[in-house]
């Protein structure tokens, strides 16, 4: 037991308050190891990960960035003939894997995650088969499934599922065969962030146009990925003019420049799959991170440490006073100073080994709430040893660090000057703590600030006006059958007198990724994104026409087509009213109108050319997700089962609780999930370093007002009252919180100016956020100090003179 | 100039009740410098914090010239000793975190004395006790007859009426005893009431008049022959 629990019972509150604050800070240094662990190697460990590369193209929607939405033609054709790749094909893994149920017997739903490969795809990521066979697997209800997921679901080879899914062709339960079942892949990976996987087949395999592929090759061992994408070019002209029936060798010289140029524009970009996870300027398939967060996380678990070890070396240097005379006592009789060292280091270890054995505690809380969320690697302890010894080998060797410091100071003093007790007279060690003390507030500061700030932003971007009507808007996806009977949906919906008007799109309205599509204008490529909508969608999102005419009920009558544009692609194009764009089909699609900007991806994005169409009489599927505007006061959930209900009547085939019918802000808030984790996670932290920075204080002021309290009897017979005496205590604290903010200031300011460069719709540098920070920390900092003061200065003096 | 009636003390605990004053009645004039004698224990430190103002009586009466103080609260008491009562103690109690001339300015500071009339009457006590060239040091620094003329300057620098002293040469060799006792008679000659608890009957003789404590109570109250 450390000599500072039993030597002093005024010492007992602060050791015991330390410890508490170190355990915090160690399992926070845990829980952000694990997660920056997972950030680094996420993707390392598949099979051959050094070897695996995303296939990507310029994006032709923004500048300097690069996509992997591939085309299949070009993509399976390169593969084909370049002998630098090993094993080639297309797959969805990572972040756009959907999610899917598998409906039992009894009616539960199990959820999945759903993946999908071509057979080169699958053999990328070589896939161990432990049950059933390759052969089987062809086509799209064909799946292979995980070990842990059949084992789960309780499936096997031959099994036939029933499989709900919601994707571009609505909601839909089909029969899922299961025909092999591979062995569980690496937890931290993309290759885990489904549960089974379709074979795509020959699906898109002849379409030109069709950029939505993702494509991964594995290339032969010692090969340079920029001799394979320098190879590739001339395989994609070759493959570009068979598509366009060019005859390469029949172009003249310009054609056959421009012809180039083209060309050369989507030129083949490899992305190691392991450097896929922090791409910048790069669209990849799988689940990204952003370096900045991981850093900025790992600096908040550094700040919180070193909050913690402030703390601690507080405490040894506050205590020194009151062991000065017990050190110095035992040298005079013969100790010697390595032996006093040592016993002050090895008393330090103990208490980081308790604060160590409470941390553990902390993160098992921590793995059994819902904050575990918050964190993508798995916590549990037996999965992450490497860190497990990380954190106990840096807690170790900074508590002897921490202690070192002080033992060496202590034991450093004249012993005849040590036993006269004139220590605190020399001011060094007072302040010495006071720096540290301030260090632990700039911390804190800054951590709020950036706290508050990225809450700001959320807040801003689930608020902003979007440049439509969001308000009291409901969204469902639902099935082919009623999409392709729209007119019948329409008229049973807008018989309930909660709803105020109907209307419909093709999949989510707002989405960072959605179909692209690449045109001919005036001989230009022009490209946007596209979003098939009923004649009416302008009009109930209240977006306005700014030029020609709003969509009308004729156009869903229309053979080819029809387009409004966005004003970013009027202006980026210069497109006019009369000119002839493709379609949907092969024919030019009308031009309706254009409309106004609005925002159709989320805000860390500018508004970039959009199309908002109307497929007319043959289109390529019916527009499924419905949009409902409900009427004020609209009882919202009555009004969702009712919804349900009438979709259930409509489609009988599924069941009304299959219908996911969800307030549009909750769709949009699901958009900025990232921020707010990353809000929530930066929240928890700053919380944690408060309260142990204020734990200090806490254990300081406690301290400090223990071992002044002849000074504050003194001062309290010679007059003082009550509130000066505070006020003598306050005022150096102020002073401190003072002297942190303004070096937290800058700080703070350049670390919030680099997060929010990262969002092209952005809050500013709110000064109140500023103010709020100190006055926050000011407020805190003296009520604790007023707290913890009052009753040693309320104490009789006469009393306190006599007992010191 | 201060006068007490009847006054009792008594120290309750949760198994024990001390009676440490019993009945305790005397009157102190302007001006006289009476010494508090007595064996350990008998009340001497408690009548002189009750005489301090930094403790209540249980009972009884206490005049501090025509006001009674006796029953004051806290904040009341407080704002009574500044200026009126100095305060001298055995064992000096000094800041340590303050040096000599901070040490003394602290009552001055309390008084919400303008700076320059504080510099004005440090420098001017110091002087008196032969310590300006001690200003700076910081009280460890002091021998402890050096220390105790500290506690005497910040005790008289707000000409106090009154001056109350709990054993101020208890913790000093003769030498230095002899000098304290020297600057208390001065002071006393130039006006300044004087109430000294001490046990060493040679100081008490220096003293006008000796009040005998025992038990809690006045057991002789003589005038000294001086």
């Amino acid at each position: 037991m450390p000599r500072l629990f039993k030597s002093n019972k005024k010492t007992l509150v602060p050791s015991v308050l330390n410890i508490i604050g170190l355990a915090a800070a160690f399992a926070a240094l845990y829980v952000i190891l694990v997660q920056v662990h997972h950030d680094f190697t996420y993707n390392k460990s598949i099979k051959d990960s050094d070897r695996i590369y995303c296939m990507m193209v310029k994006d032709q929607f923004s500048d300097n960035n690069y996509s992997c939405w591939m085309n299949r033609p070009i993509s399976e054709a390169i593969i084909a003939s370049s002998p630098e790749v090993e094993s080639g094909g297309c797959g969805y893994i990572g972040d756009n894997c959907p999610s899917a149920d598998i409906v039992m017997e009894d009616g539960r739903h199990i959820e999945v995650r759903i993946g999908a490969f071509s057979n080169g795809g699958k053999d990328v990521f070589g896939f161990k088969l432990v049950a059933g066979s390759w052969d089987n697997w062809i086509d799209g209800n064909t799946y292979a499934i995980s070990e842990s997921a059949a084992k789960r679901i309780g499936v096997g080879v031959g099994d036939v599922a029933k499989l709900r899914r919601e994707d571009w062709r609505g909601l839909h339960i089909d029969d899922a065969y299961i025909v092999a079942i591979y062995e569980d892949v690496p937890s931290q990976s993309d290759l885990a962030s489904f549960d089974m996987f379709y074979n795509i087949g020959k699906d898109g395999l002849e379409n030109f146009s069709q950029w939505s592929y993702h494509y991964f090759v594995k290339l032969h061992e010692g090969t340079d990925p920029t001799d394979f994408e320098d190879a590739s070019l001339p395989i994609m002209k070759d493959v570009w003019a068979r598509s366009n029936n060019l005859d390469l060798s029949s172009l003249d010289k310009s054609d056959k420049e421009t012809f180039d140029n083209m060309v050369e524009q989507f030129k083949l970009h490899l992305m190691k799959l392991t450097d896929a996870y922090f791409a910048v300027n790069a669209n990849v398939p799988g689940k990204t991170g952003n370096r900045t967060t991981t850093m900025t996380l790992l600096a908040i678990a550094m700040a919180v440490l070193i909050i913690a070890f402030i703390n601690y070396i507080n405490f040894f240097f506050a205590m020194m006073p009151l062991r000065l005379r017990s050190i110095n006592t035992r040298k005079v009789l013969g100790s010697s100073r390595f032996q006093l060292i040592m016993s002050m280091v090895v008393e330090s270890v103990v208490m980081n080994v308790i604060a160590l054995a409470f941390a553990l505690l902390i993160v098992t809380l921590f793995c059994r709430s819902s904050l575990a969320s918050l964190i993508d690697a798995p916590l549990q302890f037996d999965q992450n040893w490497g860190i497990v010894l990380l954190t106990i080998g840096s807690a170790l060797l900074v508590s002897v660090a921490a202690s070192l410091y002080p033992a060496i100071v202590a034991t450093a003093v004249n012993p005849a000057f040590a036993l006269k007790g004139t220590f605190g007279t020399a001011g060094k060690g007072n302040l010495f703590r006071t720096g540290l003390i301030g260090l632990q507030f700039t911390v804190s500061i800054v951590l709020i600030i950036c706290a508050i700030f990225i809450h700001q932003q959320r807040k801003f971007m689930l608020s902003r006006d979007l440049g439509f009507d969001k308000e009291q808007l409901l969204t469902a996806m639902t099935s082919p059958k009623i999409g392709f009977n729209r007119a019948d949906a329409e008229i049973r919906l807008r018989a309930n007198p909660a709803i105020k008007d109907v209307a419909w799109g093709d999949g989510p309205f707002v989405i960072d990724q959605r179909m692209g599509w690449g045109r001919k204008l005036r001989n230009e490529d022009v490209h946007w994104q596209c979003y098939p909508v009923s004649w009416n969608f302008l009009d109930f999102m209240g977006i306005d026409i700014v030029e020609g005419r709003n969509f009308l009920p004729a156009d869903e009558q229309s053979e080819n087509g029809v387009y409004i544009l966005n004003q970013t692609a009027q202006k980026m194009y210069d497109i006019h009213l009369d000119d002839q764009i493709q379609g949907h089909t092969n024919s030019p699609a009308e031009i309706a109108g254009f409309c106004s900007d609005f925002n159709f991806s989320s805000l860390r994005d500018k508004v970039g050319p959009f199309a908002l169409y109307v497929f007319g009489k043959k289109p390529w599927r019916p527009c499924m997700t419905l949009f409902v505007r409900t009427v004020p006061g609209a009882d919202v959930p009555a009004l969702i089962e009712q919804i349900r209900n009438t979709l259930h009547e409509l489609d009988p085939s599924i069941p009304s609780d299959d219908f996911d019918v969800q307030l549009f802000d909750q769709t949009l808030q699901s958009q900025y999930q990232k921020e707010q984790n990353l809000s929530q996670l930066i929240t928890l932290f700053t919380a944690l370093a408060i309260i142990i920075s204020l734990m200090g204080v806490f254990g300081l002021v406690m301290f400090e007002t223990e071992r002044r309290r002849k000074e504050i009897s003194i001062r309290r017979v010679h007059g003082a009252t009550v509130q000066q005496i505070l006020t003598m205590f306050n005022t150096r604290f102020v002073w401190i919180v003072i002297v942190s903010f303004v070096i937290a200031l800058p700080v703070s300011i350049i670390v919030m100016h680099r997060y929010l460069e990262g969002f092209a719709y952005r809050v500013p540098l709110y000064c109140w956020v500023f103010a709020i920070a100190l006055l926050g920390v000011l407020a805190v900092t003296v009520t604790v100090v007023t707290l913890r003061s009052l009753s040693a200065v309320k104490s009789n003096p006469a009393k306190v003179l006599k007992s010191e | 100039m201060l006068k007490v009636e009847n006054l009792q003390k008594i120290f309750r605990t949760e198994e024990i009740e001390t009676i440490a004053l019993n009945g305790v009645s005397f009157e102190i004039k302007d001006g006289e410098f009476v010494a508090i004698m007595g064996p350990s224990g008998c009340g001497k430190s408690t009548l002189l914090n009750i005489l301090g103002l930094l403790d209540n009586p249980t009972a009884g009466h206490y005049w501090f010239g025509d006001t009674e103080v006796g029953g004051l609260k806290e904040r009341d008491r407080t704002r009574f000793r500044k200026g009126n009562i100095g305060f001298i103690f055995q064992s000096f109690n000094l800041i340590d975190e303050l040096n000599v001339y901070e040490n003394v300015e602290l009552p001055l500071k309390y008084l919400n004395m303008g700076a320059r009339e504080r510099k004005e009457r440090v420098t001017a006590i110091l002087k008196r006790m032969n310590i300006s060239h001690r200003a700076q040091h910081f009280p460890q620094q002091l021998s402890g007859g050096q220390q105790q003329r500290v506690a005497i300057a910040r005790a008289c620098v707000c000409r106090p009426k009154l001056i109350l002293a709990d054993e101020p040469t208890g913790n000093l060799d003769s030498k230095n005893g002899r000098e304290v006792m020297s600057l208390l008679t001065e002071l006393n000659a130039e006006g300044t009431t004087i109430v000294m608890v001490t046990h060493s009957p040679k100081d008490a003789a220096i003293a006008q008049r000796t009040i005998d404590l025992f038990d809690g109570q006045i057991v002789n109250d003589l005038k000294n022959e001086l």
